[in-house]
């Protein structure tokens, strides 16, 4: 059988279809919300958020620490201490843990007045780790207070001529394999859920439209009557929504491009945004996600019985991947494990190391994009099993 | 032509066709007339390849719709009771879209779809998009794309239902020329006076079966009902919708 020629004409089918499809959908807000405008939300986000968490994080280096403190009349070594490392000391008045609860100060220092006159007492350090930002107030103010601490030890074994070391015994010298830290690289992480979700999200409504829509709207039954095999039919639909949801990731891949270039431009000191092309080679192995996203939303409305009920369920369908995708985001997997190749697990792998700046393994890659084209070989195998049933023309 | 025979097809426990029999000849109009839930639409169904029998067979032109489905449906042109049209698409990029599937292209099938457009009265709505189109508006769209590949058997479920008069005597017209051109028209209506004038053949039936056939003036012979709306409720008898006995078989 020929593809254009011959009995069949299967290409030419296909391309009937998908052209009408294109054209029809082309015409339809809703389709080119998806497509076109859906896929900036999460680019745009993620950029605002990183100028707002990098101004944050400047914004507490350069700024002088304020250091609230109870009771440091009784304390004036540690009170000099700190002013000496450019700590402004104020005095808080009141109750010091109604005013770390109601987020009056980060932290607040509390020194007790049996503290008066020694060099050995307890300080309190109050803190409210639930709220956002006072983290690095309290780890600031810790070390502060145990270098005080330990200038104070060394006065001490001074005194009593002893070496420094019986104080440290055993020192950590904590060294740093991985790539410096940078908080962009923790927003780069972010890119691979976000695609996720909008190769999932990008083609589907042209899925719930071209096929239970199609028999809501009884434009099945015509369009069923004519010679065409009814996969050539659906091979047609299936590459329309394909187009749209490749489409999408387009967009997102350009605006993440974009945006993070812009945002890293303008924010000295963040990690490289991830290059042209990292994000080319996220679309590339992104294709076979598509196609299987595509013949899973097929399968699934075309065995829904209305436009309803498909939207519930296509509408739940990204969590799905997204579970996986998410953890193995989080969780980098051993890039040699046997996980590698499996379908979005192994896609979602790939990406995670690309916007790190980690090596792929392409020989996973190879297989994940294999093993994810035959799971949509299955799929589209079942929803043309499905476009057989006579139940495709009866609405609920 | 288009013959059925002994043709069952049920919906659960509903018995929709229960051994229909009929032919619908070349150069005819052959009227397939009965009650809401007669089995019309299920037999049109049938005939199209949307459903499949579970008994008896349909050939149209010899060709098994069920074990050669396509080279049946080449032969059938259908103008179905849900006319079915996208709302985004204009009416001539329906009927195009339509001619693209059967293999038609080119300057060949634009002029068809202008001839199409002139004879149908759609040179108003032709390139507007369907959405918001009046019953009789939408039914000429569907025309246009069951005539558009002059199709050797033509099945229409209520083919003037919604056109206004003008509209309904071109459509009747219409038919008349492509019988007369040796073509298979197998059509249903409600609209006796239709079927009277229109139809050389005329099948009635209820329950999914036969209840009598023949030319209308047959037909008005066997029930000497002059008025073919008499006719019928003669054959079909006053609780015909609910199953009730048929006066002639």
């Amino acid at each position: 059988m020929s593809a254009w020629g011959g009995e069949g004409y299967w290409l030419l089918h296909c391309w009937v279809v998908f052209r009408k499809e294109l054209l029809d959908h082309s015409r339809d807000r809703r389709s080119l919300i998806l497509a076109l405008i859906f896929p900036l939300f999460g680019p745009v986000l993620l950029g605002v958020v990183m100028i707002f968490s990098y101004s944050s994080v400047r914004g507490q280096a350069t700024q002088s620490m304020s250091i609230a403190m109870t009771g440091g009349e009784y304390a004036p070594g540690l009170v000099a201490f700190l002013e000496s490392k450019g700590a402004t000391v104020t005095e808080l008045e009141g109750d010091p843990e109604q005013a770390v609860l109601r987020g009056a100060v980060p932290v607040a220092l509390v020194v007790p007045p049996e503290s008066a006159g020694r060099e050995q007492f307890e300080v309190q350090l109050l803190t409210d780790l639930t709220r956002v930002g006072t983290t690095s107030a309290a780890v600031a103010t810790r070390r502060l207070v145990n270098e005080y601490s330990r200038e104070t030890a060394h006065r001490m074994l001074d005194r009593a001529a002893l070496d420094y070391g019986v104080l440290d015994p055993v020192v950590v010298n904590q060294i740093d394999v991985g790539q410096s830290p940078n908080i962009a690289l923790l927003f780069y992480k972010m890119i691979p859920p976000i695609v996720l979700f909008i190769i999932f999200m990008g083609s589907v409504y042209l899925a719930i439209d071209m096929t239970v829509g199609e028999r809501e709207r009884g434009t099945l039954e015509p369009l069923l009557s004519v010679p065409v095999a009814r996969w050539q039919i659906l091979l047609g639909k299936t590459f329309a929504a394909f187009a749209f949801s490749a489409l999408g990731l387009v967009v997102n891949t350009l605006a993440f491009r974009l945006i993070l270039e812009y945002v890293v431009g303008r924010s000295p000191g963040l990690a490289a945004a991830p290059d042209n092309l990292t994000m080319l080679l996220i679309f590339l192995i992104a294709i076979p996600m598509m196609a299987l996203a595509v013949t899973v939303q097929i399968s699934i409305a075309a065995f829904t019985r209305s436009m309803k009920e498909a939207q519930i369920y296509l509408g739940l369908l990204p969590l799905l991947p997204a579970f996986p995708g998410i953890a193995v985001t989080m969780a980098p997997l051993d890039p040699d494990g046997w996980f590698g190749a499996l379908p979005i697990v192994g896609q979602m792998s790939a990406f995670a190391n690309l916007v790190a700046g980690v090596p792929i393994n392409p020989g996973h890659v190879l297989m994940s994009a294999l093993a994810t084209l035959l799971l949509a070989a299955l799929c589209f195998n079942w929803s043309s099993r499905l476009y057989q049933r006579e139940k495709l023309f009866f609405v609920s | 032509m288009i013959e059925v025979s002994d043709l069952h097809k049920s919906f659960g426990p509903i018995r929709a066709v229960a051994g229909l029999n009929f032919e619908a000849v070349d150069g005819r109009i052959t009227g397939l007339i009965g009650p809401n839930g007669a089995g019309k639409t299920t037999t049109f169904r049938m005939i199209d390849g949307m459903l499949t029998p579970e008994k008896g067979r349909i050939l149209v032109d010899g060709h098994d719709i069920v074990t050669d489905r396509l080279a049946a449906q080449r032969r059938l042109g259908i103008l179905p009771d849900v006319r079915g049209l996208y709302p985004r698409l204009t009416g001539r990029e329906h009927i195009r879209y339509y001619g693209s599937l059967r293999g038609m292209a080119g300057p060949g099938l634009e002029a068809r779809i202008d001839e199409l457009v002139a004879r149908l009265g759609m040179a108003e709505l032709a390139d507007r998009r369907t959405k918001g189109f009046s019953r009789g508006q939408q039914l000429k769209v569907a025309l246009g794309r069951a005539l558009l590949h002059q199709p050797r058997n033509l099945i229409l479920d209520e083919p003037t239902n919604g056109l206004d008069m003008i509209s309904s005597r071109a459509v009747r017209d219409l038919l008349r020329e492509m019988r007369d051109a040796g073509h298979c028209i197998l059509l249903s209506s409600h609209i006796m006076a239709e079927v009277s004038v229109l139809c050389d053949q005329i099948i009635i039936i209820n329950n999914g079966r036969t209840i009598i056939e023949g030319t209308p003036d047959e037909l008005r012979a066997h029930t000497g009902a002059e008025e073919m709306e008499d006719v019928f409720v003669s054959a079909i008898g006053p609780v015909a919708s609910d199953g009730g006995e048929s006066v002639a078989t």
